[in-house]
């Protein structure tokens, strides 16, 4: 039926559709589908209505939190089907005996339950009374529905017997075991404190004697396992526990363990957990010994130098393959504050091929010991030959720039090279026409691009070389990272330089003083459109954890005022020190916003590397979108590392200083109303009262505050404005302060 | 769970039908990560949306002692949704203190107003609906072939044109058609079913 393409022949199409044979092509259909758009229009509405169409274009789409997730939800990973963890604790928990006390689950062979713990395949682990001793005790019970599984049972008891013949400090010690009944389960010690895990995801990567002390311990662990002939074959962050309040590591978890002459295979759950540890004979399917165990506690250390696993992929299949086959990204690219000699034990331990590992958990356990000390006392005690031998010359750190959803005429990257000259001539505070300056290499190419971040000796003498550390929410002061950049449009280049500053610390009870808390980026196009920049504020929300939140506000101008102005809600993970922004309108308080349809869409990725690196995914800025601010006058300001900077508390009675940009600034209330400014100059606080200073830098978009000092009573929210300096010192002598605690945004860094 | 046959816990000994076992897992399947998405939306780290997804998901459970079959229209998978919603309302409202405090905070804030329970209940709306969606497609991308999965993904999902994504994979446009279509159709048909299932 050759002359079917050239007909429409509708009920061919609804065939198509209804077949169930998927693989079978019907060509003639298909070289009609080539032409004709009738045709295609009508296969697609049978196939569904278009609301089915957009509805799969949205929400298949993979969200923010389906990969960031351990869990694995998403369509794409499907591999292992999550097991029910809430059946597998309630199927526990409905099997125990009733208890007297009401406060508690129940009972279990004379253990009273006081509490779950966690649950994994297998089986629940609970916390425990154990009355005869009246101590605290975890108990590791089995699932019912499995204990009638003798395989399931078998490696129950293999747990048992492999756990209880270690006897060491920093394994967990088993104190019984039951097997017989109809829940087997082990009785351990009740460990209070959170695992490695827990602390990974709270704080990111660990400092190098943080690094050494858990590493040590845990190859301690497995030096007692491995003597036993034990390999625990599951090494991981969520094994390993830290005690609170002691320093001691105890690794758990030997459900996996297996000597190495038992040559017993049980299926069930033999790839239970995350595979991000496995070393590449398991990932292989492979038999495995000792040296397994210490590739896996390889990657253990790499994340915690680094704050992000080594093998990286959407599903657990890929993460195997990339085990076998890939090389991690070097350790210090990623965090350079980790000692070369620390990378090259990480290396040595990560060999893809055992035989170049080390030879033993002791010799790991000993190095790490010795490597220890001579952090600990680095002048009296020396770095063991050992370390020394595999730490690699030093080398620059080029971070990859992956430029997701490339536009196809827009081509933009940056890279931080020498352009300080202009920044330190540059000090006037308003906006200035810099010469372009040629990049080194000004070749463009839609191949990944490489930034280089100034360090070491690139940087101009009395240029910052201190880390962006206020990103990671400590109270430090940092500076200004210089750079230039091309940007390819058509036929057309520009060149341009900016500067991406930090200013100000944040911790978590604490703003510091001298700047405020907040991360500028300023972009200039100095050729062509010199009224035209953009201006990226960052203010961090300050919470318990340090810094989890953030609010991106990004302003338009034709230089002199501004006429638009967008707020976003932003996300840092300082795991990945990624920002991420979400092209979402938020209201502000006493700021207007207006149209932010412009804008929408411009979703992207900023990455800061430690040494000051910046990466971009998925930056698409959009012609419409010009974005200015009057910060051009900052460039160049920088305050000295080891400069000493006051803290103030945050103000009483919840009132909250709002950086609504870098320069409207803004007191507020419990109730989010705008009670001072935008003007604030200056704001400090002594017991219930706020005082400070208005001034006319009220910047943008409204008009300021009354103009002068104000002290505001944090309590009955009795408030003066516009007074003389000299009577609000006398007022506030009259209020009894006497050491004033002011912020100064103004005072930030050599001005001159 | 097809590997562990006997999983049907004893506290639904109380409800008993076959049917609403079905519910409760299929329940836990779903809810599962649209809980966590929702807790990580709001500033959770990982292992504490884990924990307010287990914890929510075990108060649901121990709640299963109040239901009733009051009238024969009641259903039990109905009423667990009921309860999965005051659940995870009062359990984002009362997470613990360490929790993104902060972040939430400015996020009222900044919108000038209290988390809202229409709103939340309207994220669980959709939140159900994608996760119908995903689920959908899991089925079906096991089905298809991978050049056909390919096809869909591509143009439907990633938005690119039919006719760019015939280049790239060096077929003709035609048969990009076919296959989109075609994934789309079973797509549907994969969602009804689902949808027939939870009514």
């Amino acid at each position: 039926m050759k002359s079917s393409s050239h007909h429409c022949d509708r009920q061919r199409i609804d065939e198509f559709l209804s077949s169930d044979q998927f693989q079978i092509a019907d060509t003639d259909l298909i070289s009609h589908l080539d032409r004709c758009s009738d045709c295609r229009e009508y296969l697609e509405q049978q196939a569904a209505d278009c609301e089915y169409w957009s509805q799969a274009a949205h929400l298949l789409k993979e969200t923010e939190f389906d990969v960031a997730s351990s869990i694995d939800f998403s369509a794409a990973t499907i591999d292992f089907p999550p097991f029910n963890i809430s059946a597998s604790i309630q199927n526990v928990l409905a099997s125990l005996v009733p208890s007297e006390d009401p406060d508690r689950l129940g009972r279990l062979d004379g253990y009273e339950i006081t509490g779950v713990v966690g649950a994994g395949a297998m089986g629940v682990v609970l916390k425990a009374i154990d009355p005869s001793l009246d101590r605290i005790v975890a108990l590791k019970v089995m699932a019912p529905h499995l204990a009638s599984y003798p395989n399931a049972r078998k490696r129950f008891e293999r747990e048992a017997k492999a756990a209880a013949a270690v006897l060491h400090a920093n394994v967990i010690p088993i104190y019984a075991v039951s097997s017989g009944g109809a829940m087997p389960y082990l009785v351990m010690a009740y460990i209070r404190g959170g695992s490695l895990q827990k602390r990974i995801d709270r704080q990111g990567a660990l400092n190098t004697s943080e690094i050494l002390r858990i590493g040590s311990q845990v190859a301690a662990g497995l030096m007692a396992a491995h003597d036993q002939g034990l390999v625990h074959r599951d090494i991981k962050p969520e094994n390993i526990m830290l005690g609170e309040g002691v320093e001691r590591v105890t690794l758990t978890d030997f459900g996996l363990a297996r000597s190495v002459d038992d040559t017993s295979v049980t299926q069930l759950g033999t790839i239970a957990g995350t595979p991000q540890y496995m070393s590449p004979e398991q990932a292989r399917g492979e038999v495995v010994d000792q040296s397994s165990d210490l590739f896996s506690l390889g990657s253990v250390l790499y994340t915690l130098c680094t704050g992000r696993v080594p093998f990286r992929a959407e599903s657990s299949h890929s993460v195997m393959k990339k085990i076998i086959d890939e090389e991690p990204v070097p350790v210090r690219e990623l965090n350079p504050d980790i000692p070369p000699w620390l990378c090259g034990i990480v290396a040595k331990l990560m060999a893809k091929d055992k035989a170049s590992r080390f030879n033993s958990a002791k010799e790991v356990h000993a190095l790490l010991e010795s490597c220890l000390s001579h952090v600990q006392q680095p002048t009296a005690i020396e770095l063991p030959k050992a370390a020394l031998e595999l730490s690699r010359p030093k080398t620059s750190f080029i971070i990859p720039v992956l430029i997701g959803g490339l536009a196809v005429d827009f081509i933009f990257f940056l890279w931080f090279s020498g352009a300080f000259g202009f920044l330190v001539q540059e000090p006037v505070p308003q906006p200035t026409i810099v010469e372009a300056q040629e990049p080194a290499d000004a070749t463009l190419t839609e191949e990944p691009l490489t930034w280089k971040a100034l360090t070491g000796d690139d940087i101009p003498e009395g240029y910052p070389t201190e880390p962006l550390q206020a990103i990671d929410g400590l109270n430090k002061t940092v500076g200004s990272w210089g750079f230039s950049g091309q940007q390819q449009k058509g036929d057309q280049q520009i060149n341009f330089e900016g500067v991406m500053q930090v200013q100000g610390g944040f911790s978590k009870e604490s703003i510091s003083l001298g700047s405020q808390p907040m991360w500028q980026i300023t972009l200039e196009w100095p050729t062509k459109q010199p009224e035209n920049a953009w201006n990226i504020t960052v203010v961090p929300a300050i919470n318990p954890n340090g810094v989890e939140w953030l609010l991106f506000a990004a302003t338009t101008s034709d230089g002199k005022s501004v006429d638009e102005k967008h707020f976003y809600q932003g996300s840092w993970d300082p795991a990945s020190r990624t920002l991420t922004w979400t092209p979402r309108s938020i209201r502000v308080p006493g700021v207007e916003s207006k149209s932010d349809e412009k804008a929408i869409g411009s979703k992207f990725k900023m990455i800061v590397a430690k040494n000051g690196g910046l990466k971009i995914e998925g930056f698409q800025p959009r012609d419409t979108v010009q974005l200015s601010g009057q910060s051009a006058a900052r460039i160049g300001e920088y305050v000295p590392p080891g400069t000493e900077l006051k803290t103030i508390k945050i103000l009483p009675n919840d009132y909250k200083i709002f950086f609504a940009s870098s320069t409207v600034v803004h007191l507020i209330d419990k109730a989010n109303s705008v009670v001072v400014g935008p003007g604030i100059e200056k704001i400090g606080c002594s017991g219930n009262l706020i005082f400070g200073l208005i001034t006319e830098r009220n910047g943008i978009d409204k008009p300021g505050d009354t103009v002068g000092y104000f002290w505001l009573d944090s309590t009955t929210g009795e408030i003066t404005k516009g007074m003389e300096l000299g009577d609000w010192q006398k007022t506030l002598e009259a209020k009894g302060i006497a050491d004033l605690l002011l912020l100064k945004p103004e005072k930030v860094g050599p001005r001159s | 769970m097809t590997e562990f046959p006997q999983t049907r816990f004893s506290l639904i000994a109380k409800v008993q039908s076959q049917e609403d076992l079905e519910a409760w897992d299929q329940f836990v399947l779903i809810y599962r990560p649209i809980i966590y998405r929702m807790a990580r939306r709001r500033g959770m780290q990982d292992a504490d949306a884990q924990d307010l997804v287990q914890n929510v998901l075990i108060r649901v459970a121990n709640s299963i002692n109040g239901w009733e079959k009051t009238t024969p229209e009641t259903k039990f998978r109905h009423w667990l949704r009921r309860i999965a919603l005051n659940t995870i309302l009062t359990a984002l409202s009362r997470r613990p203190k360490d929790v993104a405090v902060g972040g939430s905070e400015i996020l009222c804030m900044l919108a000038g107003q209290p988390e809202d329970e229409s709103l939340v209940e309207r994220e669980l709306a959709a939140e159900t609906k994608r996760e119908l969606y995903l689920r959908a497609a899991a089925v079906v991308k096991k089905d298809v072939d991978p050049d056909t999965w390919r096809a869909f993904e591509l143009t439907v999902v990633s938005g690119q044109t039919c006719d760019e994504v015939a280049t790239y994979v060096g077929k003709s446009v035609g048969s990009i058609y076919a296959a989109r279509s075609r994934v789309m159709r079973r797509l549907r048909e994969q969602i009804s079913h689902l949808q027939e299932s939870s009514r």
